[in-house]
């Protein structure tokens, strides 16, 4: 078990690594550069070239990728062009504002999610599993964006219940907090409780299917026992796997809804990034995201494996 | 407990959980602090980038740069004349070619140095040193003739010269700033004359500037914060200032007017501008290198309906084949323009060698949204050229920079679809858009005799000299349309119905240095 968990922790590095050479093959190769994101199109272009090589952009590529490497080793994630702010700085100061909203997410998407899958399996086949079926479907289809642009334009501009933007942290008050993130949090917690939903009621209609829940059934046993003892924590197992699979979208979809609702959250961060071909951001936040999804499905694993009595006999 | 007790609890767990939120929801939305601390809360569509004028060229950036900085002179904001700040007065030699200028006294930067004729010196010499904004590279000698008395000299006479301290150039930075920051680390900690000073800047979220207790007009001063509240998404800032989150929105959607008018806190307003849609092409690539192919192309368009269809008619189309609107003085009143009509357009480009009309190629930012949604607009053209026997094809990018990358730069397509910002001194315009040398003349091409015109129109400031000179400018435009204006831009704005003292510029650059609380 451990020598699995430090097998795990050693693949973030190269991980993170090869996943930032992919996205800086990729922004690199669209046109434009920084220097144009900083001094606008209506300046000489001999000026941009000439800030462009100041940057130090008009280096091989490989060297670039690879001094960025370096940098990395020795802790350093450069300095962001536009801003000149450092990128661990500028990291720093929103990651707990996208951590909070996209924990507070999956919260709520579990929330939600696992009781209605359980409820969906138990009725399985009536007209209130196929309700949960398509409402599921609908949800995981329609786009966050628009998703939050209605519920804005719904509880904000119409009601005027909740602001239409901005975040406040806990630190200014619950209320304060809890009307700020309702919103953005309901709409980044759709996909994921979608999700959820499937991936509970599939896990415990495969559960309850089994010969010992037959065997169960054949013994007159309680069905609550049935469904928490025996069903539940056999499914439970794929249910704490899908976190793992929910946590990339929750942060995909967290630059979505930063962007709609104007949360300066790390994946507003590196949105602007891509867009102003900000290269030491983009790199940065896309490491450091990437090396979250990593850990957070590392602490999955040992979820389930602590979950999973058959490890234990081992 | 049996399963459906515990079903039961669970029900009424969610419940309580429900009314429970319910009931924080129905407390009201924190109400945005105004006129209870004196305090402004402005939208930005985009994050302040340089707060340090000489190194930096966004015009998304000004209004930030306009509380931070006085100029060395101003600009009336209806007809953007010539005002003193910092100069009280100016005056040329005889040969135009030095201008000296008096300074103001009693002005302190907010760092607690003195603004003076060495001040002055250190930040336009910072200016040119830093070779982002080639304005003033002209002027050769900045001399010092007494603690508040500077002479600028040029190589040639540049009646443009004033106009430009009216700008960026104008912008005064605080030698001590200078020195102790440096290039690299100057806009983290900017320093100027303004009645605002930075509080922080939350990099990509918010500036916050405040009040300057020692600015030396204190009659101008109005509110003691302003916070620049940065939402990328224009239909975010709507709500945001429907729900009044946000006291003035620069530049919204037309579309937005009807539903914000109809709101009581809110006070929209419409605010003509110099500033326009252009299409902008290559003089050397065909089959645009033709003038003829151009004209056409011009009269292919019907500008009523695409302002109709795009702005609900909320710009101005008269006059729209100009750089400058018609009520603006340089523009030329009578000049024969070409009107729309599909039908000569197919006969021109019949005469010009294309009797099965044309195709060409026009880069376009497709994330472009207020003032010039580009995608929209290039969709309806594209439907209004057709009969006219005109293809249009679009190369869609996601910034303008990638635009200028490969029409301006590497001029490997035909047309650009941009906007054009105004400029204080109408010259400058007309330089940067007809001289030979100038980068925006992508083609290259020699227009008649425009940069002996050019030359003319900057070596005098005779208004009615200069009427002249702008008239036979004038009709080089018309005849060559190497530069297609669509329509110049009225700005949609929405203030606070409480705030007062806006003063709406021709230039359309949002200064929110008068705004304040009504009593």
């Amino acid at each position: 078990m451990q020598r699995a968990i430090l097998n795990r922790l050693l693949t973030i590095l190269p991980t993170a690594i090869i996943g930032s050479l992919i996205i800086f093959g990729i922004v690199h190769l669209t046109p434009g550069g920084p220097a144009v994101a900083m001094l606008g199109s209506e300046v000489d272009p001999e000026v941009i070239a000439r800030v462009t090589r100041e940057m130090g952009l008009d280096r091989p590529l490989y060297v670039q990728f690879w001094t960025w490497i370096v940098h990395l080793a020795h802790g350093d994630l450069g300095i962001s062009l536009l801003s000149r702010e450092p990128v661990h700085v500028l990291m720093l100061a929103r990651l707990p504002v996208t951590a909070t909203l996209a924990f507070e997410a999956l919260i709520v998407s579990l929330v939600i999610g696992v009781p209605l899958g359980i409820y969906a399996a138990i009725k399985r086949g009536t007209p209130t599993d196929t309700a949960v079926k398509t409402f599921s479907g609908l949800a995981h289809a329609f786009p966050e964006f628009w998703i939050g642009m209605l519920a804005m334009g719904f509880f904000a501009l119409y009601l005027y219940w909740l602001p239409a933007t901005g975040f406040q942290p806990m630190s200014a008050g619950l209320s304060a907090h809890l009307q700020s993130v309702a919103l953005p949090v309901g709409t980044l917690a759709i996909g994921p409780t979608a999700i959820i939903v499937r991936f509970t009621r599939s896990a415990m209609v495969e559960a309850l299917s089994g010969n010992y829940v037959r065997t169960a059934w054949s013994l007159g046993l309680a069905p609550s026992r049935i469904y928490w003892r025996f069903a539940l924590k056999n499914a439970l197992i794929p249910i704490v796997t899908v976190i793992g699979l929910v946590a990339g979208n929750l942060i995909g979809g967290a630059v979505l809804v930063e962007r709609v609702f104007a949360i300066p959250g790390l994946g507003d961060l590196l949105a602007e990034a891509v867009l102003q071909k900000d290269f030491p951001v983009v790199q940065g936040a896309t490491a450091v995201l990437m090396a979250v999804v990593i850990v957070i499905n590392l602490a999955v694993d040992i979820a389930c494996a602590a979950l999973d009595p058959r490890t234990r006999i081992q | 407990m049996t399963f459906h007790h515990r079903i039961g609890s669970l029900r009424g767990l969610s419940l309580a959980l429900a009314m429970g939120a319910a009931a924080l929801a129905f407390q009201p939305a924190t109400a945005n602090a105004g006129p209870a601390d004196n305090s402004l809360v402005v939208a930005l569509g985009t994050d302040l980038v340089m707060a340090d004028p000489a190194n930096g060229a966004l015009g998304t950036d000004i209004p930030v740069l306009y509380t931070l900085y006085d100029r060395l002179l101003d600009f009336a904001p209806e007809d953007l004349s010539l005002k003193p700040m910092l100069a009280t007065e100016w005056s040329w030699s005889d040969d135009r070619k030095t201008l000296t200028l008096k300074l103001r006294q009693g002005v302190k930067f907010h760092d607690g140095t003195d603004f003076n004729a060495e001040a002055v010196k250190r930040s336009l010499e910072f200016f040119q040193e830093s070779g982002v904004n080639r304005d003033i590279n002209g002027v050769t000698k900045i001399e010092v003739i007494d603690p508040f008395t500077i002479a600028l000299t040029s190589e040639t006479p540049n009646s443009s010269l004033p106009g430009l301290l009216a700008e960026r150039a104008g912008m005064i930075i605080s030698p001590a700033a200078i020195e102790k920051w440096g290039k690299e680390k100057l806009t983290q900690n900017p320093v100027g004359t303004g009645p605002f000073k930075m509080r922080n800047h939350e990099v990509g979220s918010a500036v916050f500037v405040e009040r300057f207790a020692d600015y030396w007009d204190k009659d101008k001063q109005t509110v003691d914060l302003i916070e620049f509240r940065v939402i990328k998404n224009p239909a975010s800032a709507v709500s945001a200032m429907m729900t009044g989150q946000i006291d003035y929105l620069p530049s919204i959607d037309p579309i937005n007017m009807p539903a914000m008018s109809r709101n009581p806190a809110i006070r929209v307003a419409q605010e003509p501008t110099i500033a326009f849609g252009v299409v902008q092409f290559n003089t050397s690539f065909a089959p645009v290198d033709k003038a003829e192919v151009r004209r056409a192309i011009s009269m292919s368009i019907d500008r009523e309906e695409l302002a109709a269809a795009v702005y609900g008619g909320n710009v101005e189309t008269k006059g729209a084949v100009l750089p400058v609107p018609p009520s603006y003085w340089p523009s030329t009143p009578g000049l024969e323009t070409l009107a729309y009509d599909p039908e000569g357009a197919k006969k021109l480009l019949a005469e010009a060698g294309y009797p099965d009309g044309i195709s060409f190629k026009m880069c376009l930012n497709a994330n472009a949204g207020m003032p010039q949604p580009a995608v929209k607009v290039a969709d309806i053209m594209r439907e209004q050229m057709k009969p006219a026997g005109i293809t249009l094809e679009t190369e869609e990018v996601a910034a303008n920079s990638a635009c200028v990358e490969t029409f301006v730069r590497q001029k490997k397509l035909p047309a650009f679809l941009v906007t054009w910002s105004g400029r204080p001194d109408p010259a400058i315009t007309y330089a940067q858009m007809l001289a030979t040398d100038s980068f925006y003349n992508v083609g290259e091409k020699v227009f008649g005799n425009a940069d002996d015109l050019i030359k003319q129109l900057q070596a005098t400031e005779d208004r009615d000299a200069q009427d002249k000179i702008y008239d036979q400018l004038n009709k080089v435009f018309v005849d060559e349309v190497h530069m297609m204006p669509l329509y110049f831009f009225v700005n949609v704005v929405a203030y606070n119905a409480n705030l007062t003292g806006e003063e709406p510029n021709l230039l359309g650059r949002p200064n929110v240095r008068t705004l304040h609380w009504k009593k």
